[in-house]
């Protein structure tokens, strides 16, 4: 998240004024605004709801959500924290609908995740692309808290509040998340 | 515990973003968008906007020059230096006028609770006042303008007066009243 916001920290003067533009009713501006943050915000949805069609639609309609609401945005942030807010929001209620089982997390038996157990994995080479394909292979609540966590770059506490499970869950269920996404990359060879 | 592959994912995050928008995304979402206002007309309206601006902006500041004028003129009129005049009369007056208006506002604290009374003792006041204010206006054109300010210094100092016999009979009306209750309670 800081990364984020000291990029868009660059460009907040012309993204000020396109939210102005766009909250005017100029389609042009609304057109810049999603040219400047669709790809990001549908990587986004992609990693929490794991396929491309419900990535899009969450796309279209956290967008549309948002040029609804521009009128009320009140510009204390930046229109894309916003969005993404928005775009977060309505992956994770793709998800409940879906019925991911974000009780189970919560009922796994976390104290078997102990801190000792180290993943060892100072012989991989990593490569975004083999670790992204790893992270698909994860199972969904794993996938997801890694994505938020590490790609997102909400804290745990966050993380917490947006899939309402306590900060500690989402903790432990990151390290197990990760113990797994190395194992996978083990198995799948990386050395390359 | 591992740090490197956290470490890596987050170094390299846009290396992760490697999905593109499908092209007719922006069509889909477009269609469901408001339909927009003309870009000439809404250019109008800013203009429109922009002169109107002006013009208040314009209007106001004549306006704030008129009343600035007639409030030097005004000034002018009303300019009478009263120290100018005679000095111990131009302190006395400062004294009195703010003598009566601590005394008016005490006078005006029982108008609630006795509207008559209250209305009674402002017209006596109010009777003198205006006969106060006919010749500060006088004043300023009088031939013997200390005269006059001798006149007005009496003017308020009766005002004065006046105002303690009012408060003087109001403390006396609140004081039986008391005494009245008390008589009562003691019945």
């Amino acid at each position: 998240m800081q990364a984020d916001q000291n990029l868009e920290a660059v460009f907040i003067d012309k993204h000020y004024n396109l939210v102005v533009e766009c909250k005017q009713g100029s389609k042009k501006a609304c057109y810049e605004l999603y040219k400047l943050y669709a790809k990001a915000m549908l990587n986004v949805a992609f990693r929490i709801v794991g396929n491309i069609a419900e990535a899009e639609d969450v796309l279209q309609e956290a967008f549309l959500d948002a040029f609804g609401k521009v009128k009320d945005f009140r510009q204390d942030t930046t229109f894309g924290l916003w969005l993404k807010q928005i775009v977060v929001n309505r992956s994770i209620n793709l998800l409940r609908k879906r019925k991911l089982e974000l009780i189970e997390l919560e009922g796994e038996q976390l104290e078997n995740i102990a801190d000792e157990e180290v993943a060892d994995d100072e012989e991989i080479q990593y490569k975004a692309s083999l670790v992204k394909d790893a992270i698909k292979e994860l199972p969904e609540g794993y996938r997801l808290v890694i994505s938020l966590y590490l790609l997102e770059g909400y804290d745990h506490e966050e993380i917490g509040q947006i899939l309402n499970i306590s900060e500690n869950t989402s903790r432990t269920q990151f390290l197990r998340a990760k113990r797994k996404l190395i194992e996978i990359l083990k198995r799948k060879g990386i050395s390359s | 515990m591992s740090e490197r592959l956290e470490d890596f994912i987050k170094n390299n995050k846009e290396e992760f973003d490697d999905l593109e928008p499908s092209g007719d995304l922006w069509a889909r979402i477009e269609k469901h968008l408001p339909a927009e206002v003309p870009e000439l007309k809404k250019r109008e309206v800013k203009t429109f906007s922009l002169g109107f601006v002006l013009r208040v902006a314009a209007t106001v500041i004549v306006v704030m020059g008129i009343g600035f004028a007639f409030y030097l003129r005004h000034e002018k009129k009303e300019g009478v230096d009263f120290a100018a005049i005679n000095p111990v009369y131009a302190e006395q007056k400062i004294r009195y006028t703010s003598l009566i208006e601590t005394k008016r506002t005490e006078l005006k604290s029982i108008a609630k609770s006795d509207p008559q009374l209250y209305k009674e003792f402002s017209e006596q006041i109010a009777e003198m006042d205006s006969t106060y204010k006919q010749m500060n206006t006088d004043l300023v054109t009088s031939p013997n303008q200390e005269r006059v300010l001798r006149a007005m210094i009496h003017n308020l100092k009766i005002q004065t007066d006046v105002l303690n016999k009012q408060l003087g009979v109001i403390e006396q009306m609140n004081k039986m009243k008391k005494e009245q209750d008390n008589d009562s309670k003691d019945i």
